[in-house]
């Protein structure tokens, strides 16, 4: 198709969008210079959200941060601290009992579910009238999502900051019960999420907003350090889970849901294949755990600073939204002298000055949608 | 739920506007236009769609299917124009808050605000942060506050009852957070280094062989950057590189150590293209600068910010509140 200039004698338009805008997904500012409807260049402005928790944790003793940490990224607030107290445990060498292991598993793929489903439903949201109106797709997976926030309130006592990883262990064990219910919801969200994927697969609007647009080319997202459903949205088969275990994950059976082309279609149907797959993970774990402590230090009440020694350490973790690590340096005393947060969001929109370029400014809402950031994990 | 809404009369039925006198075929309403406009005021409740944080999330859970706010008549706009709710649901960075107070300004009186969680009531634990408002009543005056951290639907739920409440009754007294005069605030001490004594391994390349060091890495297959930062020693800042090979599932870490009065490093932007925002972040919160980075300037902070808040020598809690409004300002302000 010719391209037809509307606009010569104006020039470029530049477009503010942001930081109050429904479909920025948080605090986020984005500069569009448009020619006619046309994205030409993008300028995005990040910080909205900046609270300084690398600073903070400088302050605070180890067994205090992992609470802190949850408040990042708060979609998957497991994952925060997940990759916190792994660090720590690395540091000062501490085993984790396996049942303390095979819990925190069971709440961070139920949150990574959580989390899909909260993407799957601000997505339709922002497809608008693709899908009845758009907040239906918004209803029905907030439904759902409250299913699992019901689970994870009667485990810890809170519905999503679960405080669920301590250093050495996890906080609670599971109540008698607690696995026929999980098993009982799995089942509920697998055959929901299975009709929604019929629904959205089968809808010619959804498929022509979403296929062949945003694409990520392999090299750019490597480039850049995007991670999980980006980076496998564009074909490359890398998840932390199997590339650099971690916890008990290789005891699981599990796939790793890849995508062909890199648009925005792909890593929207990665992301509900990761659904299913957290699905096997919780069910096998569920099924699998096993008996013993699940702490491997003394309670907190009487056990002294956790001194690590004079080190650094990198652990990574796969978080629904990529890779997220923790650098944490040690001098010995008991807070860390340095920490920093390797953020999955922060890479991830780092794509976005390179794939919008060439899209219609509504297009823009969906490929942003599609690369799933969370702002307070973006800014910490 | 009904003895809640019973506390101070909260739900008006027509009945309780006024008096009713009924007649056969004929309805006679007699009350006042205040109490008329206060109970329209009260039931259709359009809050701005405006989240900041966590609690934002909770806000979208209590929106949608199971708490379902329509019911109280509270429907979101995503103008501030159309707004007359304000809903602040999380942490007020310094950057944001100006962006806050041009929101509220634009919402159409009678406006409310209802701050919701421990950040946007006081900070909670980022209270003490350089970057972040204490309490989001330092910007804008705020009518009702819901605890939590962040709360839960049914507190959120609450927080909106008690507004509804306070409407109908014509309590509504915003409160907001001003001083008469400005305080000169104390910045914390600041955490002794000892240099010297760290564990600084690893490999380290000179400031200036950079970049062909990572030209060489990338060549030889490590082409995911996996992010870049810095960590500063007191005398000195080494700035710390990862790069992977996702092929090989290797990772190879270097350090660069440059002095502490003038941190210069090559930028490695030419060979990754994603080291533009990590270095930008690195020169926003240390000062490192990157030469030949396409467009060095700050990213987290404000432009107009001094200081690079993750050194040593920066104090975690340094003053620089600028929004709060004296009492004077506060007073010009409001006549318009």
């Amino acid at each position: 198709m010719e391209e037809r200039v509307v606009e010569r004698e104006f020039g470029e338009l530049a477009l503010n969008m942001g930081p109050q805008h429904p479909s920025t997904h948080g605090v986020f500012r984005l500069q569009l210079h448009l020619r006619g409807e046309t994205i030409v260049k993008v300028v995005p402005h990040i910080g909205y959200l900046h609270r300084g928790v690398e600073k903070l944790s400088e302050t605070l003793d180890y067994d205090m941060l992992p609470p802190v940490y949850e408040r990042d990224d708060y979609l998957s607030p497991t994952s925060n601290s997940l990759a916190f107290v792994l660090a720590v445990e690395r540091l000062a060498e501490i085993e984790v009992p396996r049942r303390a292991s095979y819990l925190r598993i069971v709440v961070a793929e139920l949150q990574r579910i959580a989390s899909h489903l909260v993407w799957l439903g601000t997505f339709g949201l922002d497809l608008g009238g693709a899908l009845g109106g758009g907040a239906t797709l918004f209803l029905y997976c907030f439904r759902e999502r409250e299913r699992i926030l019901d689970l994870m309130e009667s485990l810890t006592g809170t519905r999503f900051h679960t405080n669920m990883n301590q250093i050495g262990g996890v906080r609670y064990d599971v109540y008698p019960g607690f696995d026929k219910e999980v098993i009982e919801t799995l089942s509920y969200i697998e055959n929901r999420v299975g009709e929604y994927r019929e629904a959205l697969d089968a809808n010619p609007v959804f498929l022509e907003r979403t296929k062949g647009i945003g694409i990520v080319p392999p090299w750019l997202a490597r480039e850049v350090g995007a991670s999980g459903p980006v980076l496998r949205g564009s074909g490359i088969k890398y998840d932390l889970r199997k590339n650099k275990p971690y916890l008990s994950y290789p005891e699981f059976e599990f796939g790793v849901p890849v995508g062909k082309e890199g648009d925005v279609y792909d890593r929207y149907s990665v992301r509900v294949e990761e659904i299913v797959e957290s699905i096997r993970i919780v069910r096998q774990a569920i099924e699998g755990l096993p008996e013993g402590p699940i702490h491997s230090r003394k309670p907190l009440k009487s056990a002294t600073l956790l001194k690590p020694p004079k080190k650094d350490v990198y652990v990574a973790v796969e978080s629904p939204r990529g890779e997220l690590g923790m650098y944490v340096v040690s001098d010995g005393s008991s807070k860390p002298y340095r920490v920093k947060v390797r953020s999955p969001s922060f890479s991830n929109i780092a794509l976005i000055p390179h794939i919008l370029p060439g899209h219609l400014v509504a297009d823009a809402v969906a490929i942003l949608g599609s690369l799933d950031p969370v702002f307070g994990d973006v800014d910490r | 739920m009904g003895e809640t809404l019973d506390k101070g009369k909260p739900r008006l039925g027509i009945e309780d506007l006024g008096e009713l006198i009924r007649f056969p075929g004929l309805n006679i309403l007699i009350t006042s236009v205040e109490r008329v406009f206060s109970w329209a005021e009260k039931s259709s409740l359009w809050p701005l769609t405006f989240g900041l944080a966590c609690c934002a999330i909770e806000m979208m859970a209590t929106f949608a299917s199971r708490f379902d706010l329509d019911r109280f008549g509270v429907i979101t706009r995503a103008s501030p124009r159309q707004a007359d709710l304000m809903i602040i649901a999380g942490t007020v960075t310094v950057k944001m808050a100006e962006r806050i107070k041009r929101l509220y300004d634009q919402m159409p009186f009678p406006k409310w605000v209802i701050a919701t969680g421990s950040c946007a009531i006081s900070g909670d634990h980022y209270r003490h942060i350089y970057s972040v408002v204490p309490g989001v009543d330092w910007v804008i005056p705020v009518d009702v506050y819901v605890p939590g951290c962040p709360p839960t639907p049914e507190a959120f739920m609450d927080g909106i009852i008690e507004l509804q409440r306070l409407i109908s009754e014509g309590k509504s007294r915003p409160h907001l957070n001003v001083v008469s005069e400005p305080q000169e605030q104390r910045a914390s001490k600041v955490r002794p280094v000892k240099t010297g004594d760290l564990p600084r391994e690893g490999t380290y390349i000179p400031p200036n062989e950079v970049l062909e060091f990572a030209r060489g890495l990338k060549e030889g297959g490590f082409d995911f950057l996996t992010y870049i930062t810095a960590v500063d020693y007191g005398d000195s800042i080494d700035v710390v590189y990862s790069v992977r090979s996702l092929e090989r599932n290797e990772d190879r870490v270097w350090k660069v150590k440059v002095e502490i009065e003038n941190p210069v490093v090559q930028s490695i932007v030419p060979i990754y293209r994603g080291a533009e925002w990590h270095e930008r972040e690195v020169y926003d919160l240390f000062g490192v600068r990157f030469l030949g980075h396409p467009n060095l300037c700050r990213i987290l902070l404000p432009e107009d910010w001094e200081g690079h808040p993750l050194r040593k020598d920066y104090p975690m809690d340094t003053p620089r509140l600028p929004y709060r409004p004296s009492r004077k300002e506060y007073e010009a302000w409001k006549k318009g």
